[in-house]
């Protein structure tokens, strides 16, 4: 039902594409070790360790930054599991083209 | 319509340390509350419980008599400014503004610090710009409380002033609980006491109060 908020929905947006950037490039990193599936490795990298590692940096660097979204009603489990939700969907296209 | 919201019953323990035993608190529309207490008596703490973000040992919040686990995840109950800046510091100040304030946008844009700095960096503003853009925002939310975590750190004298003002001019519709160790502008502007003491809430009539309480000398006065 939060989801279904377009105000709220933006701001998920605006938290998910904030763990984007160190997400794409930890996974960049990590899916060499997949040569030469590098695209099977992304995706899997994309779902797995990179959102782990993006989500643990907002954790332990950012901590305040999740009142900005606690103030709009977002709780930090809704925050997480929608990063999660969104990260899986995308690894697992990637997963599927890699083997198209 | 005067909304009200009350704590009751709180006790938190950090490991074997009591901080809070038994707090009562009441608040409502038109109040500004000014909570004082010294380092580490637990006023950010109870905040924090109030908001509903940290968890209490026990526990009762009830805003117009319904009781809420976590308030802050009803939209338009409860904003709490934390003591170090919430706002996203990649962000420019319109960005942050349009993320947050749905309506008064143009009113908003008015206030001339704000005018000021709206295409800055939020990273670059300076400790008293920063506290004077997350306070605004708060207050233009449709929140029935604002819960104010040391809003006058690191803030000049003159921009406190607006502050006292933007503060005295919101509680009109809102109810206010705010806390900050510069206790002479928090007696200014608010219009209820209270000081946390040894894990209780103690009430204060005046400053007086705080020399009995040990939370200011006499020659402080």
């Amino acid at each position: 039902m939060i989801l279904l908020d377009k105000h709220r929905l933006k701001l998920l947006i605006v938290f998910y594409k904030s763990t984007l950037t160190l997400n794409i490039t930890s996974s960049t990193l990590l899916c060499i070790v997949g040569y030469p599936d590098i695209l099977l490795a992304f995706g899997i990298c994309f779902l797995s360790g990179g959102s782990i590692f993006s989500l643990l940096f907002l954790e332990i660097g950012k901590q305040d930054e999740y009142y900005f979204y606690y103030n709009k009603g977002l709780s930090k489990w809704t925050l997480l599991l929608s990063c999660f939700i969104i990260n899986i969907f995308i690894g697992v296209l990637l997963i599927i083209v890699s083997k198209v | 319509m005067k909304n009200i919201l009350e704590i009751d019953s709180v006790i938190k323990f950090y490991g074997e340390r009591q901080v809070l035993s038994d707090i009562y608190m009441k608040c409502e529309t038109g109040d500004i509350i000014g909570m004082l207490g010294r380092n580490g008596s637990g006023k950010s703490t109870l905040l924090k419980i109030l908001f509903g973000c940290i968890s209490s040992d026990n526990k009762f919040v009830r805003i117009n008599g319904k009781v809420y686990k976590h308030p802050y995840k009803h939209q338009g109950l409860i904003s709490y400014l934390p003591q170090h800046s919430f706002l996203l510091q990649h962000l420019k100040v319109h960005q942050t503004i349009r993320l947050y304030i749905n309506e008064q946008i143009q009113s908003f844009f008015n206030d001339p610090i704000i005018d000021r700095i709206k295409n800055n960096k939020i990273n670059t503003l300076s400790g008293g710009e920063l506290r004077y853009l997350e306070i605004k925002l708060l207050l233009h939310t449709n929140s029935k409380f604002i819960l104010l975590d040391e809003p006058f750190n690191s803030v000049a004298p003159i921009i406190v002033e607006l502050l006292k003002n933007m503060i005295t001019e919101h509680s009109k519709t809102k109810g206010i609980i705010l806390t900050d160790h510069d206790y002479n502008n928090v007696m200014e502007v608010a219009n209820k006491y209270c000081l946390i003491y040894d894990g209780g809430i103690k009430k204060i009539d005046n400053k007086e109060d705080l020399i009995n309480w040990q939370y200011i000398t006499i020659n402080s006065l």
